[in-house]
């Protein structure tokens, strides 16, 4: 009885659909594509490109820069230079509440235009980690991944890596602070991050933007602290 | 014109089936004032899109361009001063270097060149200073600085008050082969260059005519800003 019935409806509902025209099918169909399409981004090219091996040394095409990290280590202190003749001395950053995670690379901008600081310091980032102070101060701790650095430097001048010119390689490194709160691991999981160039939806203003895993890798991480 | 369309209802009536046909059918006839105000809508949308051509368009890859590009002065280096909508500006040298020093920094050197463009900046009716520096080469490239991106290279110019003109250095770390035909400009904004008007200088005859890939080699340049007279 419950089968003659599914039957029956199965039957009504087959009855229905070839009693409409194609162009009715047809239409119902390209709807139902854009809906449930919809639901996972619609119909756009997805971009798949995979995750690569990050081995320190290689070089790593990240637009709109290469990236080649050469190192990274812990210090509680980074890049004091003595006073020597004519030449100031540079003070150190010391971490207070913990230590720094240093990753040293060579930067080059390889686009045709200068890049920025806001993307210069998430072109390397860390992950799989935790107790990391945020760039905006306080004492919440945040994941590797959502840690920004507490400062990037050109060296050995030790000057904010605030632009890169075009066509123009830098060495520099970037600081994250870890608390002390958390241990420190033998190794650590160093991100290279690509961005895409596209208009910003608020002011329509083109820029590079959208920092995606480009390459990533564990790193060992030595402490190197002052003597 | 009824007969016309009556036969490609039917003609499309025995493809698509009779519902369609029949629809097609009922469909108010046009009459010949539709077609002028037809005529009308597209003559409309053509002289929007040529308007639009001619509007700042919101597409574009920086601010300054279309109707809203830059108002550009030309300055010659060692030539006289321009006048800027807010104040004068005169290019006093052009340089170039491997190393450059500031007061209470470390040195920084390069294996490419340091461009050093020395100027003076004299505010006319308010206080006002240059804040960014654009170099563009000879292979479309865009390198700019600013007095808040200084690191390497960037624009340090003091803030003077009207009448009093400040000595300031445009520094811009480039690549050897920007250096032949490359053009500078200096604006007094660094977000909006259309604000004022900017200063532009040919930079072909100060960096040449020696060969370029020894252009600066192995000088140093010091940059320091301070107000004509007090240095």
């Amino acid at each position: 009885m419950v089968r003659q019935a599914g039957v029956s409806r199965v039957a009504r509902v087959r009855r229905w659909v070839l009693s409409r025209s194609w162009f009715e099918l047809t239409t119902a169909t390209v709807l139902v594509v854009l809906l449930v399409s919809g639901l996972f981004g619609g119909l756009r090219e997805v971009d798949t490109d995979p995750v690569v091996a990050l081995q320190a040394g290689q070089a790593v095409s990240a637009q709109p820069l290469q990236v080649r990290v050469t190192d990274a280590y812990t210090t509680t202190s980074f890049g004091g230079i003595e006073k020597k003749g004519d030449t100031p001395q540079v003070y150190p950053d010391t971490s207070k509440r913990g230590r720094f995670i240093i990753v040293e690379a060579e930067v080059e901008n390889t686009s045709d235009a200068t890049v920025g600081y806001d993307v210069l310091s998430r072109a390397v980032s860390l992950a799989d980690a935790s107790g990391f102070f945020p760039r905006a101060g306080g004492d919440a701790l945040v994941p590797a991944d959502e840690a920004r650095p507490y400062a990037v430097y050109t060296m050995p001048e030790k000057a904010v890596f605030g632009v890169a010119q075009p066509g123009l390689t830098y060495r520099v490194a970037y600081l994250f602070e870890q608390s002390s709160t958390t241990a420190p691991g033998a190794r650590v999981t160093t991100v290279v991050n690509r961005h895409t160039w596209r208009e910003d939806s608020l002011d329509f203003h083109f820029d590079w933007k959208d920092p995606e895993p480009q390459a990533s890798g564990s790193l060992p991480l030595p402490a190197r602290n002052a003597p | 014109m009824n007969a016309t369309r009556q036969r490609l209802g039917a003609r499309l009536g025995a493809r698509l089936g009779t519902r369609v046909g029949a629809r097609l059918q009922a469909l108010p006839q046009p009459r010949r004032s539709a077609f002028g105000v037809g005529a009308l809508v597209v003559a409309g949308l053509s002289l929007t899109q040529a308007l639009g051509s001619l509007l700042p368009s919101t597409a574009t890859t920086e601010f300054g361009e279309g109707s809203q590009r830059n108002f550009v002065r030309a300055v010659s280096p060692g030539g006289g001063a321009v006048p800027l909508r807010t104040g004068d500006l005169a290019i006093t040298g052009v340089e170039g270097a491997t190393t450059v020093t500031r007061p209470y920094t470390y040195p920084a050197s390069t294996d490419a060149v340091f461009l050093v463009v020395r100027f003076a900046w004299t505010p006319r009716a308010e206080t006002s200073t240059i804040v960014k520096a654009t170099l563009f080469d000879g292979r479309g490239r865009r390198f700019t600085v600013t007095s808040l991106s200084a690191g390497r290279d960037g624009v340090t110019c003091l803030r003077p008050p009207p009448g009093i003109t400040a000595d300031c250095v445009a520094v811009v770390e480039v690549p050897r082969d920007a250096l032949a035909g490359s053009r500078i400009q200096l604006s007094t904004n660094a977000i909006d260059d259309a604000l004022d008007d900017v200063a532009e200088a040919d930079l072909t005859d100060a960096v040449g005519p020696g060969s370029l890939s020894d252009y600066g080699r192995g000088r140093t340049a010091p940059v320091e800003a301070t107000y004509r007279g007090l240095e």
